[in-house]
């Protein structure tokens, strides 16, 4: 690392990431060639439906790809750093400490046998060799920033005592308890009611302006997306299709498969009516169909779709679309 | 991705060995099971007596292929009767739940409690000895068990949506135990079923030994042991072929039980 | 004298006891359901809405009776089956009302056809030959929008908005008047809910289906009731029609609910302040005294503590609003 901030270093750049699963002869294109970068203190979003290649881009990122996957191509730089050569060792000490991940079942992430302070101290004493009382005491810090009234008595609790939300603001207070320089949260809200989806949502959008943490949303919850985000990246069937700050995207979106999801949505502003589905549903990764994966399902699809996949072009600055509709002339 | 299943292959494999020989054994054995040879007795295996012979100089092999046919008797009784009854019982205690579940599950819990040997030997004694009447014993033996893991399965699937749906239907309660629950118990039950059997040719074995199982002169791979235990110094093939065909029994079906629930592992993936 | 409503449901309650140690001692009573009261009607559709532990499963399932209430009355086409027999059910009432469930992964028979799982209702409550049912369950599939050439196969082999239309087709081969759906949409995809919804709102439309639609996800509920009501530890906070409560809610728990819900933004303008409620639902084993909102309330006074707020209808609003809350919100937006 050069130090020197003049440099201009994305603190996360991925570039063309592989992620496939099974046989090397006709592999699963989970994640087929992704790219997208982060500077510090942003939110950016993956949006995108089961199926999609979302999470498997998260858990790419952490070097946690499911059994069976691998990381077939491309790089993922933290501050520069690629993390795709390095070995298991380095990147645990990276993991937790530098990057870290909050999933969507609290429940199965937390250890039902530990203690909630345990667990955090675990963390704490593992990566940033505090004391036993230092621990304690930053557990007490970090339990109270999230939220919670008494965060002493919470220390001694074991996992199942606790609400959803709650678990879900403990894993929260453990992702960030060595001030990661990079969260990503995969449907960290998903599993939760609307109430404490908002106490958790508030809590993620102070996070970037106190903690100094920037991240990463994975979610399919479009609305959710729209209310944190700086910058959306839209993935349907392993790539990106269209990716643009987030109010560009909810005003102008160029992709059908945007405009698509966006009329699915329900809103409350708008009263009993008919909706706007996408007809079919998703491909699977192992069956994707010629060229354009979204033709199949595309209202405006025509002759050349299905001749290859479109490249992702840039019709203004920092919107993309991957469409034969834009060509973009101006790129 | 298949993953190959070799408990299941060589479970299967040995228990079709054992039940092959069996099967020739009801038209062909290489000698008379009863013919006694008596310029021959206790003698090791030659080309003629492939497993030598007993104490009265009757082949060994003979006696072993025939034993296999009280063994699968009163293994495929015993089972029999221990999956009927301990399905009923378990799968209407489980489904019905309230106070029926409550007495059936202690009826079967105290006899539980109850060692299984003193068991058998009360039905012996107030049924008599006899190869039928030690499968009988045997299966009530399993009872308790095979009844327990039917609930287990029953109070599983009971609370899943489907049997909920099935109910708004208007599909009877027998009708939901029979068509909804049970086929998804049935995997269990296998499991279940082939251990059960395993222990059903041990306890054969043990009544047999003491001579409360099958009676002289059918012969019984238990039996045979107790009549060669007196003779293991001097003739230990005597003893080691029933013993053995004991072991390989047993083991085939332990390894197929483990084998059904490799396999429905596998399945349960992608269910 | 007019005809009875199709569903009229009034002061129902269903609580569970709570069992502990040897003896399964009785040692308190989870009050799922408190005094809820409703009605609807033929070719409407009433909204459910409320977070999790709210007793919106417990209100349906007790309304479709897999579980019988605790008391209260459900009166359906003018006759009661809150505490009808198993066996009047089935001959009187189960054709007519029919669920459909959240999750249509266990939902569906693993070990059934799609076709023997859409027949089943046909065999068990009709005298038909083989060739009738299956010309019936074709009819069917093909109005949900599924190829009957499909028959053969078996759950596992569709995907989750698949599945969920042979819930719905299992539901509909009967010709039932009322549905219940117990968030029918919330494991599926957004471009997937999208589909069922229309798909049920088409079917309302073609067959006057009658819906209670029971769901977390207020926009969902937005998109397809007519009514809607609100709950909260098993009792009812507000009902109103669709477009009235989403407008002129008048409880303080209607406003923080709307308030959390994310909505999609075009532009930087800002909705209202979002009211964050502190803590978590209270525990229904012992739910607080007073109005049982008033532990998260941030319009708390001290009647609400000790005084049960009744359901009632503002003073100068139609009947179709009513709420229970002794102080209501005035002057909405």
């Amino acid at each position: 690392m050069s130090g020197a901030p003049s440099t201009r270093v994305s603190l996360l750049e991925v570039r063309d990431l592989r992620t496939w699963f099974g046989p090397e002869a006709t592999p699963v294109r989970a994640v087929d060639g992704v790219s997208f970068t982060l500077e510090r203190r942003q939110t950016v979003a993956i949006v995108g439906e089961s199926g999609c290649g979302k999470s498997v881009t998260g858990l790419s990122l952490m070097g946690l790809v499911p059994a069976g996957g691998r990381i077939a191509g491309g790089a993922v730089r933290l501050d520069g750093t690629d993390l795709i050569g390095l070995d298991h060792g380095e990147m645990t000490r990276i993991r937790g400490r530098r990057l870290s991940m909050v999933f969507q079942e609290p429940m199965t992430s937390l250890n039902p046998l530990m203690t909630v302070g345990e667990q955090i101290e675990e963390m704490l004493r593992y990566h940033l060799s505090l004391s036993r009382r230092q621990a304690v005491e930053r557990s007490v810090e970090l339990l109270d920033a999230v939220g919670f009234s008494r965060p002493k008595r919470l220390l001694g609790e074991y996992p199942h005592r606790l609400s959803g939300g709650m678990r879900q603001r403990v894993m929260i207070a453990m992702a960030l308890s060595c001030e990661p320089e990079l969260l990503i949260a995969d449907e960290p809200t998903t599993a939760l009611d609307v109430t404490i989806q908002a106490q958790v949502l508030e809590l993620l959008r102070r996070l970037a302006a106190q903690v100094d943490t920037a991240v990463l949303l994975i979610t399919h919850d479009l609305a959710v997306v729209s209310e944190v985000a700086d910058h959306v990246y839209v993935m349907y069937a392993g790539l990106v299709v269209e990716s643009a700050p987030t109010r560009v995207l909810f005003s102008k979106p160029l992709h059908p498969y945007t405009q698509g999801l966006l009329a699915c949505v329900t809103s409350i502003s708008e009263s009993k009516r008919r909706l706007r589905p996408i007809r079919g549903t998703v491909p699977p990764p192992d069956a994707l169909p010629p060229g354009c994966r979204f033709a199949p399902r595309c209202p405006h699809a025509f002759a050349r779709c299905p001749s290859a996949v479109p490249g992702l072009v840039e019709v203004e600055a920092g919107h993309q679309v991957r469409c034969y509709l834009h060509p973009g002339g101006t790129a | 991705m298949r993953r190959r299943n070799s408990n299941l292959v060589i479970g299967l494999s040995i228990v079709g060995l054992l039940a092959l020989m069996t099967l020739v054994s009801l038209v062909y054995t290489p000698h008379d099971i009863n013919e006694m040879h008596r310029e021959h007795r206790f003698e090791g295996p030659s080309a003629r007596f492939w497993l030598g012979t007993d104490n009265f100089g009757r082949d060994v092999f003979s006696r072993v292929m025939h034993g296999g046919r009280t063994a699968f008797f009163v293994g495929s009784t015993a089972v029999a009767i221990g999956l009927v009854a301990g399905t009923m019982i378990g799968g209407i205690a489980g489904y019905a739940g309230s106070w029926i579940d409550e007495v059936f599950m202690r009826v079967m819990d105290g006899l539980l409690a109850f060692p299984g040997l003193i068991m058998a030997l009360m039905v012996i004694a107030i049924a008599g000895p006899g190869t039928f009447n030690t499968a009988l014993a045997i299966g009530i033996m399993s009872v308790p068990t095979i009844s327990r893991i039917a609930r287990s399965g029953v109070l599983q699937f009971k609370s899943m949506d489907f049997v909920q749906a099935a109910r708004t239907i208007g599909v009877r309660p027998a009708a939901i135990l029979v068509r909804h629950i049970l086929p998804n118990v049935v995997s269990s039950l296998v499991i279940a079923g082939s251990v059960a059997f395993a222990a059903a040719i041990l306890s054969e074995a043990g009544l047999s030994y003491l001579g409360l199982g099958v009676q002289p002169p059918t012969p019984s791979w238990g039996r045979m042991l107790r009549e060669a235990q007196g003779h293991f110094l001097r003739s230990p093939w005597f003893t080691l072929a029933p013993g053995f065909a004991i072991t390989l029994m047993v083991l085939g079906f332990y390894m197929i039980s483990n084998g059904v629930r490799d396999a429905l592992d596998v399945r349960g993936h992608h269910l | 004298m007019s005809a009875p409503r199709l569903l009229e449901v009034s002061g129902l309650t269903k609580s569970f006891p709570v069992k502990t140690g040897l003896l399964q001692r009785t040692k308190g009573q989870v009050h799922a359901v408190t005094d809820v009261s409703f009605g609807l009607e033929r070719g409407r559709t009433i909204g459910i809405v409320g977070e999790s532990g709210s007793g919106k499963s417990t209100l349906a399932k007790c309304i479709v009776r897999l579980y019988p209430p605790t008391a209260g009355r459900i009166s359906f086409r003018g006759e009661d089956i809150a505490f009808m027999t198993e066996r009047r059910l089935r001959a009187d009432v189960r054709a007519r009302v029919q669920m459909i469930f959240q999750d249509p992964y266990s939902s569906l028979n693993p070990r059934h056809t799609l076709l023997s799982i859409v027949d089943e209702p046909l065999r068990v409550h009709h005298r038909l030959s083989a060739v009738e049912r299956g010309y019936r369950v074709d009819t069917v599939l093909e109005r949900v929008g599924l190829d009957p050439a499909f028959r053969r196969r078996r759950p596992h082999e569709f995907s989750g908005g698949q599945r969920q239309r042979i819930a719905i087709a299992r539901a509909l081969v009967l010709n039932p008047d009322l549905l219940v759906a117990d968030e029918p949409v919330s494991a599926l995809d957004v471009s997937i809910q999208a589909q069922i919804v229309t798909l049920m709102q088409d079917l309302q439309e073609e067959l006057g289906l009658a819906y209670i639609f029971i769901s977390h996800d207020l926009s969902v509920v937005r998109a397809i009731a007519d009514t809607v009501i609100v709950l909260y530890l098993g009792r009812i906070m507000e009902v109103a029609p669709a477009d009235r409560l989403f407008a002129c809610f008048a409880h303080p728990y209607t406003e923080a609910l709307l308030s959390a819900v994310p909505v999609v933004r075009t532009d930087d303008t800002k909705g209202p302040p979002r009211i964050i409620l502190s803590g978590d639902q209270p525990d229904a084993t012992d739910p607080p005294a007073g109005c049982v909102f008033h532990t998260r309330c941030p319009y708390a006074r001290d009647r609400c503590r000790n005084e049960v707020p009744a359901v009632r209808s503002l003073p100068d609003q139609d009947e179709g609003h009513r709420l229970a809350c002794h102080f209501p919100l005035t002057g909405q937006s």
